[in-house]
This record gives C-alpha cells, sequence and structure tokens, in this order.
C-alpha cells in the first residue's frame, strides 16, 4: 500500500555553508494493506518529520514514496490534494488538532465536501456524521459544540470520526493517545482496531509508548537519530530486541507501567 | 451578555459628563473674552462700548459663576442644544449634522483602505515568510510608520493630483476625492495591521488545525479563508477600533489640507475664530463619537466570538 525507500531529510546548518543536519536518514519500510506499521522511539528523533514526508505534507531531500504503486514523491500540491482523502492523519495535540472557531460537525464534514462525497448540510452528510460518531463513542449533543468545550478524549474520537469519514487507505497515527488518560487510550485505540479490520487500511503508528505500539502494531521498527535501528514482527522485537537502544527502551517499557494489551485486542 | 452590553452602557455615562466638562473648561479658561468677540462679530464697526459689552455680557451670562455657566451649557447640550455660531448665527447642531457625513464617510474609506492594505500584505508578508518579499514589506512598513500623514497628503496631492492629474486636489465635489484623502488615512494607520495581521497568521499557521486542514486537502488560500481568518478577526477587530478612532482624529488634518467640509476643517477655523460655542460643542462630539465607536468594538466583540454567541442554543 505504502512504500517509503531509502528517505533522507536535511536541512542546512546555515544559510552560506554546505553543512547539512540530517533530520531523518535513510529510511525505507512498507505497509501492506489491513496491516500496522508501530513506530518507536525517543521524543526528537524524526518520528514526526518522518509521519510528515509519508504524508508528503514535506517532501524528502531524497528517497521515493510510494503509495499504491504510484510514486507520489514529486507530486505537485494541486496533485497532491486530490489524493488527501486516501491520507489521513492524527496528530498528537488534541487541543489544536481542530479549529477551535469551528464547530464539531462541520470540523468532520468539512473533509467530505472537500473530496465532494456529501454535499453541504445534505441529509446524506448529517446521516454519515451520526454513524461516523457512533462508531467512535459520541453523542450528538457533540456535534454543536467547539473543540474547546470538548475533552481531550473527546476531541481525538472526533479526529477519529474525520480520518474514517473519507474511508482512506493509509492512516498516520502520529501519538494519537500520548496526551490522554489511560482508559481513554485503551478505548481509543480499540476503536482505530475495530476500523482497521472493516476498513482494511494501513497505518503508521508512531509513539515513545512501547505498550501501545504492541497493542496496535503488527510489526516494529525502533527509531533513532533519524535511522530505524531494527525492525520486525512486534513480539520478536518486543521480548528479543537486538540493538542496544531498543534494548534499553524495552526494559524500561517491562519496568514501567504500561498499556494491557488484551484489553485493546479484546 | 445583556449584562455585559448594559454594564458598558452605563459606563459611558461618567465619561460623557467627564468630557463635557473638559471641553466646556478648556474654552471657559482660554484668553478673550466671549461677550467682546460676538460683539465684534455682530457689529464690527461699533467699537467697545462698555455699555454694550456689558448687555452682551448677561446675554451670554458670563457673570454668572463657573459651574452654573457649565450646568446652563450641559443642559443645553443634553436637550440637543448647543447654541448658536458667533460667526454665522447658526445653530451649532445643524452645522455640526451637516458636517459628520463627510468626516464619517473619510474615516471609513481610510479604514476601508487600511483593511485592505492590511490584511492583503499581512497574508502576503505571512505566506511568504523571511523571502525577499516578506523583508521588502516588512522594511516599508517602517519606513511608512516614521511618515507624517500630512507629509504624506502633500505628497500624493503632488502626485496624484498635479502631476498626474487623476484626482482634486481640493474640495469634495463627488465621492471620487474621498480615494486620496481616505488612501492616505488607511496608508498612515495600515503599518500595525499588517504587522498584526503577519504575526497572527503565523501563529496560527503553527497550530494543528492547519495541519489538519492541509491534510483534509484544502489549498493554502481555502486554510485562509476557511480556517486562520476566523481565528484572527478578533485581533483584527481591536485594532480596527483603536485605528477607526486615530483615523477620526487624524481626519481632522487631512481634511483640512483637501479641504473636505468636515468636522475637523470645521472646528479648527473656529477655534482660529474664537467661535466659543461651536468650539465647545464640536469638541464634546468628537469625544462622544470615540466614545461610542469604542462601546460598539465592545458591543461587537460578544457577537464575534461564536463560542459566546450560540452559546448551547446552536442547532444542526
Amino acid at each position: 500500500m505504502i512504500e517509503l525507500d531509502n528517505i533522507s531529510k536535511s536541512y542546512r546548518k546555515n544559510i552560506f555553508g554546505n553543512q547539512r543536519t540530517d533530520i531523518v536518514k535513510d529510511i525505507s519500510f512498507r505497509i501492506k494493506k489491513g496491516e500496522t506499521l508501530g513506530l518507536i522511539g525517543a521524543s526528537g528523533c524524526g518520528k514526526t518529520t518522518l509521519a510528515k514526508i509519508a504524508t508528503r505534507l514535506m517532501k524528502p531531500t531524497t528517497g521515493q514514496i510510494k503509495f499504491d504503486g504510484n510514486d507520489i514523491t514529486e507530486l505537485s500540491e494541486t496533485e497532491m490534494r486530490k489524493m488527501r482523502r486516501h491520507i489521513q492523519v492524527m496528530f498528537q495535540n488534541p487541543e489544536s488538532a481542530l479549529n477551535p472557531r469551528i464547530r464539531i460537525y462541520d470540523s468532520i464534514a468539512e473533509i467530505m465536501r472537500i473530496h465532494k462525497i456529501h454535499k453541504k448540510n445534505t441529509a446524506d452528510e448529517k446521516r454519515k456524521v451520526k454513524e461516523l460518531i457512533e462508531i467512535v463513542g459520541l453523542q450528538e449533543e457533540h456535534l454543536i459544540r467547539y473543540p474547546g468545550e470538548l475533552s481531550g478524549g473527546q476531541v481525538q474520537r472526533a479526529v477519529l470520526a474525520r480520518v474514517l469519514s473519507v474511508d482512506p487507505k493509509f492512516i498516520v497515527a502520529d501519538e494519537p493517545t500520548s496526551m490522554l488518560d489511560v482508559s481513554v487510550q485503551a478505548q481509543i485505540l480499540k476503536i482505530l482496531k475495530d476500523a482497521q479490520k472493516e476498513y482494511q487500511f494501513a497505518c503508521l503508528f508512531i509513539s515513545h509508548n512501547i505498550g501501545v505500539v504492541k497493542a496496535v502494531s503488527d510489526r516494529i521498527a525502533v527509531m533513532n537519530e533519524g535511522v530505524i535501528l531494527e525492525e520486525g514482527e512486534t513480539n520478536i522485537i518486543v521480548d528479543f530486541p537486538k540493538t542496544e537502544f531498543a534494548k534499553e527502551l524495552m526494559y524500561n517499557y517491562y519496568a514501567d507501567f504500561y498499556v494491557d494489551a488484551d484489553l485493546v485486542a479484546n | 451578555m445583556k449584562k455585559i452590553i448594559i454594564n458598558r452602557m452605563l459606563m459611558i455615562v461618567p465619561t460623557v459628563i467627564t468630557i463635557a466638562f473638559l471641553a466646556f473648561s478648556i474654552m471657559y479658561f482660554s484668553p478673550g473674552n466671549p461677550a467682546e468677540i460676538l460683539m465684534r462679530y455682530r457689529n464690527p464697526e461699533g467699537g467697545t462700548d462698555p455699555a454694550a459689552l456689558a448687555h452682551y455680557e448677561e446675554m451670554l451670562g458670563l457673570d454668572d459663576p463657573f459651574f452654573t455657566q457649565f450646568e446652563n451649557w450641559f443642559t443645553g447640550v443634553l436637550g440637543g442644544d448647543f447654541g448658536e455660531s458667533f460667526k454665522t448665527g447658526n445653530p451649532v447642531n445643524e452645522e455640526f449634522f451637516y458636517r459628520i457625513g463627510y468626516t464619517l464617510m473619510l474615516s471609513f474609506t481610510g479604514l476601508a483602505f487600511s483593511l485592505l492594505i492590511g490584511i492583503t500584505l499581512g497574508f502576503l508578508s505571512a505566506e511568504f515568510k523571511d523571502s525577499w518579499i516578506d523583508n521588502f514589506l516588512r522594511f516599508t512598513q517602517s519606513i511608512k510608520m516614521s511618515i507624517p500623514s500630512f507629509w504624506l497628503a502633500l505628497f500624493f496631492i503632488y502626485v496624484f493630483a498635479t502631476q498626474l492629474k487623476w484626482f482634486s486636489a481640493f474640495g469634495y465635489n463627488s465621492p471620487k476625492d474621498l480615494i486620496l484623502p481616505g488612501l492616505v488615512l488607511g496608508l498612515s494607520n495600515s503599518s500595525r495591521m499588517v504587522r498584526l495581521v503577519r504575526t497572527c497568521i503565523l501563529e496560527e499557521k503553527s497550530s494543528g488545525y492547519v495541519y489538519t486542514a492541509r491534510v483534509k486537502g484544502l489549498s493554502e488560500i481555502q486554510i485562509f479563508f476557511k480556517h486562520i481568518l476566523k481565528n484572527i478577526t478578533l485581533p483584527i477587530i481591536t485594532l480596527t477600533g483603536v485605528s477607526l478612532v486615530s483615523m477620526i482624529g487624524g481626519s481632522l488634518i487631512i481634511e483640512n489640507i483637501f479641504g473636505l467640509p468636515g468636522i475637523g476643517t470645521y472646528l479648527v477655523s473656529a477655534i482660529v475664530a474664537k467661535d466659543y460655542p461651536v468650539s465647545m460643542g464640536f469638541l464634546f462630539a468628537y469625544g462622544i463619537i470615540i466614545v461610542l465607536i469604542n462601546l460598539f468594538i465592545d458591543v461587537l466583540y460578544q457577537f464575534v466570538d461564536p463560542r459566546v454567541r450560540d452559546g448551547a442554543n446552536a442547532e444542526i
């Protein structure tokens, strides 16, 4: 479904110099339909940059992005906009994820209007939105609210409803639950998991919380300082990490509090 | 919300009284005897006959104590009677209502220009941040800020009226004559607007919902109009209120340069001619207009913020 080949992103250190800092270096992975790749790594290791590249919000310096077999690396903004409905993102911070001046209903419905799935305020659109909020566990009364009047968990549910509304083929979840408390986390992950079973989208799930990643991912990639250190089946990576960095992460995970994987799975 | 609005309205009462008091005392304590001036206007050849002067003083009530005079004038003002001009003998309020239209037209033309220039340039500056466009705009804004409006007015008259002959340089014959003075007012007030719009847009652009909007597939222009603009209206309105006030003040100078028959021109000539009733009345009216604009902006706040406006009564 989505393939990243030898992706690098670098910035010039200053205006005149030729020295460059690499944010991500030579990264390759592919995610199949209906599969989730978990990406773990410490803060500032380039996870979010990678998320922006994978969704083509940012162009890589070198490398190639293939979506559904087509190279989308060099698509223009206009061409890319038509593709957008297939590639959706959930961001970390629920406080700013939705426009504070737009009602939840319109925030969810806007994307369907843009991609001409439903016309503005038609019965179809309303039905679809109500269907979606039921899936994500919101009530109808929330639709007329503004994001500031909802809790973080409720906002992320609304974001999830928006993401699912266009039936995307690829979803990037960039730490979608890191700002939420544990019980809400588990609920939202379960909704995401269930939706994946039904709609079979590919998912890149980014987090620094191994418990969360373990609960939702089929495979895991461990990232540090812009490089993917190792990648493999979830259980193998968690239980038998090879690199020093991964070993330390897993050690901390078992020592720390973690999300119960079974809770999410059921 | 009603409570806030009523509160604001009550608060203007002491302000109005203070303005009236100041307008009156400035004229009261300024040098010169109103009776003598009025007498000269009525009868330029008559000289200063003490008996006649005493008669005029009594007629104007100049023998009364300060507060009695103030009270007489203020009760008149509250009843809509601002007295009569010494010079022309016409009621002051008639003159005022005839002229206020020009001043407001000029101020709002200036405001329109200031908003248009401010939002467009601010948007460009933010959109092309740190490029030569942004640098050029920021540089010119700083220059523009330090140019006094009367100089800009004279410069524009020279270029657009004298040389290019696109506009007339003096007087008011058609709405077209408002363009040049409006542009001068707008330009000299737009620098702050450009800066504000630029800062606000940049701030909003880094927030998550803008990324979300990009992911949705909106173009940058659509993102600006559908998402960002809604979030920057409040600071823009605040500055618009301040600008409008400073434009009504600034119109005093611009009206004089362009010879527009607004209240500014009349007020200045009344002060020069020591036409007391006109000066006091117009000063007071200027103050009231500014108070009303501020009141209007305060009330507007309550309506613009949708979170305040709709509350829980909204429906899908």
